[in-house]
């Protein structure tokens, strides 16, 4: 089964991400920040990003931009949530080369049939 | 209903015990911050306030708590127009602000005691808009 990396500072989303993508069978690993992330990234092969854009130390965008600098996690599908009123960051996202976007708030079985869409 | 349906209801309601404790978290480190900013203008304080106001904002929204998610993202345009230095940190923001976490304080007690009853904030939003167009002119 897929190995999914969540990222995101807000427990509380955080928890609901990780408790949805488990629901389905998918291995799941939580990071707080873009710098834990970045740590995850370095030491695990993950088949699926889920990538918050405001986060303290590295935030989604900058990670996103190191991601996509790499030759290995070229590929790699991201989907980044983003936040009603954010469209800048939405578009620079996709121009950075995220693979997908949700908007914040979402419900959890749609970001469910975005990642299986991804993922097949 | 649907499986989906359960499994968003079911994820939702989990969802909203566990704001209830980030939540009271987010707010006691707004409340320092604002002490801290008040004191000095610091950017990266001014960064932390508008995440903390923003990851508040974007969790009520999740579960429905829209007087919290309202005030919050009136909050993160504060700090926003902060960081875009389009305004200055003065004491009328911080007075603002401390106000908008008293009332986010009590917007997060009336949603854990579910009594429906809520605060009008029409006046608060007001002062906030006020700041964020009006402050233009006050430099740090």
């Amino acid at each position: 089964m897929a190995h999914i990396l969540a990222v995101d500072d807000s427990r509380s989303v955080i928890k609901m991400v990780e408790f949805a993508l488990k629901s389905r069978g998918y291995a799941v690993t939580t990071a707080e920040d873009g710098e834990a992330a970045l740590t995850a990234l370095q030491q695990t092969t993950f088949d699926l990003l889920v990538l918050d854009i405001n986060m303290p130390r590295l935030d989604g965008l900058a990670l996103l931009q190191i991601i996509r600098a790499e030759d290995a996690w070229q590929t790699l599908p991201i989907v980044m949530l983003t936040t009603e009123g954010q469209e800048a960051d939405r578009d620079k996202a996709l121009a950075l080369g995220a693979t997908a976007y949700m908007t914040k708030p979402f419900k959890p079985s749609d970001l469910l049939d975005r990642v299986a869409r991804l993922l097949h | 209903m649907t499986s989906n349906d359960n499994l968003d209801e079911q994820l939702l309601a989990e969802m909203r015990e566990s704001f209830m404790v980030e939540s009271e978290e987010i707010l006691g480190r707004l409340s320092l911050l604002l002490t801290n900013l008040e004191r000095e203008a610091r950017p990266d304080w001014v960064n932390a306030a508008f995440r903390e106001a923003h990851t508040l904002k974007g969790v009520a929204g999740f579960i429905g708590l829209t007087g919290i998610e309202r005030l919050a993202r009136k909050m993160e345009d504060t700090f926003g127009a902060v960081r875009a230095g389009q305004i200055g940190v003065s004491q009328e923001l911080i007075d603002a602000c401390r106000e908008g976490v008293a009332v986010l304080v009590s917007l997060r007690a009336h949603a854990q005691a579910g009594d429906g009853a809520e605060p009008d904030l029409t006046a608060l939003l007001a002062r906030l808009d006020a700041v964020i167009a009006g402050a233009s002119s006050v430099a740090t």
